[in-house]
């Protein structure tokens, strides 16, 4: 119940700050053409959708984490955050009415996203792949919210954040398989790009744009995604605490 | 009165600070508590304490009964909490911030709850203003409603009327001695002794820990007072006690002769004492 009340006054924020629902659905879609205009510039020979798409999934996985520390740092300067705790709320009621309440963003941001990149990069899935890539998207934004949660503990303003993006947002450019094959990395270097769940989303997603849809290889990182998303809520409710 | 809360050798140390020490208090019921003292001696943490955002580092405590953190759950419902930080969320309107604390309490019709509750106190003509378009002395409103909306037994504001005009401070202590008539018990933390004085009782805290806790005009009766006069067309003056028994007894002993053509009673205030208690411990401390 408390769940639902707290996803209630998430939306409630989001669709009352216009600069947070366009942070949040235009900025996407402005990215996504920027992606168009840059892979024009590469040689047609190369396969747009092998890196268009693990792109997209970097995109929004990159936004809905920084809207979420955001947001979650907001709540513990305002004390709103102490507040609720003190009226009787849980930790678990806290993390999971904001992802529920992210959902229904997470949902509409990945369909136009999605939507865009097929029309812009002339893509031709069947609906089977353009579900599956959907759910990516959706399930690895849930991802990114956790993950925000988790590391809005660490940061008492919103500045104090900043020093974070390099450790959760570019280092998994280099290691996740968004732009080099992992395999071609050192041995150590495959092992630190295990612990970023963004690796999982792109390989979710390189699995359903191969030419064969690989299932195996999709719902083993969709596991992997979904085994982040009961870790961060186990860690969130745990290191979840108020400002003393 | 009864006794709503006890608080028993209660320590909070954070990293390098030591923010209460060995704290015991105990508070009755359907009374006003103020917490008094300097920046810095430890009031909000005995609030947050008290409301369980704060896990003690020693000590127990007991609000009705019950442990602020362990029976946190039970304890909400006969609570309500201003903090010092306004705490509101800034696009939301003022009725869609009180009516999210109606909903967590399970109250039925929260928007109509939020909106009879802002209009009593003076806000129905901006119910559905965002609150960061409010004025300061406004949201402050919004956050006593918040902490209103249930209608607790038991009320911690935590520095309410900083800030505030003189007006409008006097209205919320109006309503706060209204509340208190009901039956409902207040503690207000201040550093305005003019608001302490409004208070039953007065907890007096330095470096964290409690150095008087008294009646404030019991504590003003604790300080010195000048008489001063002129007998016979000389000056004359003399130091006694505030205490009104003091005070009677020195008039008595010079009487008003027809030759004291001028008589005025310089009596220390809560302030005054205050500060003479605080400077005393300071003065005291190795």
């Amino acid at each position: 119940m408390n769940i639902f009340i707290v996803a209630r006054r998430v939306l409630q924020q989001l669709r009352h700050d216009r600069r947070l629902l366009i942070f949040s659905i235009i900025i996407p879609l402005v990215m996504v053409y920027f992606l168009k205009l840059f892979f024009d510039t590469m040689s047609p020979v190369l396969s747009h959708e092998t890196y268009v798409i693990p792109f997209t999934a970097y995109i929004i996985y990159f936004l809905a984490f920084i809207l979420s520390t955001l947001l979650l740092v907001q709540e513990r300067i305002q004390g709103t955050l102490n507040r609720m705790l003190i009226n009787g709320l849980r930790r678990t009621d806290i993390i999971l009415g904001y992802v529920l309440g992210y959902l229904s963003l997470a949902v509409i941001q990945a369909a136009l996203v999605l939507a865009e990149v097929i029309w812009l990069f002339e893509l031709s899935f069947d609906w089977k792949k353009i579900l599956a890539l959907g759910g990516v998207l959706f399930v690895l934004s849930i991802v990114s919210v956790l993950l925000g949660i988790f590391i809005s503990t660490f940061a008492k303003r919103e500045a104090q954040v900043i020093p974070f993006i390099p450790l959760v947002v570019v280092l998994p450019t280099f290691l996740s398989g968004l732009i080099a094959d992992p395999v071609l990395l050192p041995k150590w270097a495959q092992i630190v790009g295990h612990f970023f769940p963004i690796r999982y989303g792109i390989y979710a997603a390189k699995a359903v744009i191969s030419p064969v849809f690989d299932t195996a290889a999709f719902w083993q990182n969709m596991g992997f995604l979904a085994l982040f998303i009961l870790g961060l809520t186990v860690i969130g409710s745990l290191t979840f605490r108020e400002r003393e | 009165m009864p006794i709503a809360i006890y608080v028993n050798k209660l320590s909070k140390r954070y990293a390098k600070v030591q923010a209460i020490q060995d704290i015991s208090l105990e508070i009755a019921s359907g009374r006003i508590t103020g917490f008094v003292g300097p920046n810095g001696a430890g009031k909000s943490t005995l609030i947050k304490a008290l409301v369980g955002a704060v896990q003690p580092t020693a000590g127990s405590l007991s609000v009705f009964g019950l442990d602020p953190i362990k029976q946190r759950w039970e304890l909400r419902k006969k609570l309500g909490y201003m903090p010092q930080e306004l705490a509101l969320y800034q696009d939301l309107s003022a009725r869609e911030n009180v009516a999210f604390y109606a909903r967590l309490h399970q109250l039925p019709d929260p928007l109509g709850q939020a909106a009879r509750l802002l209009s009593e106190l003076d806000l129905k003509a901006r119910v559905d203003s965002p609150v960061q378009d409010l004025s300061g002395g406004m949201q402050k409103r919004v956050s006593l409603a918040c902490a209103l909306v249930h209608n607790p037994q038991l009320l911690i504001l935590d520095e309410p009327t900083a800030a505030l005009d003189p007006l409008l401070k006097k209205q919320l202590w109006n309503k706060f001695k209204e509340l208190a008539r009901q039956g409902k018990t207040l503690i207000i933390s201040t550093h305005l002794m003019d608001e302490a004085m409004q208070c039953n009782t007065v907890v007096l805290l330095q470096h964290g820990q409690v150095v008087a806790d008294d009646e404030p005009r019991k504590l003003v009766a604790s300080g010195q007072a000048v008489i001063r006069f002129k007998q016979a067309g000389k000056d004359q003056a003399e130091k006694v006690s505030s205490d009104s028994n003091a005070l009677a007894a020195a008039l008595r002993r010079h009487g008003l002769a027809p030759d004291i053509s001028h008589l005025e009673i310089e009596a220390e205030n809560l302030e005054e004492v205050m500060v003479k208690i605080l400077n005393n411990r300071e003065n005291k401390k190795p």
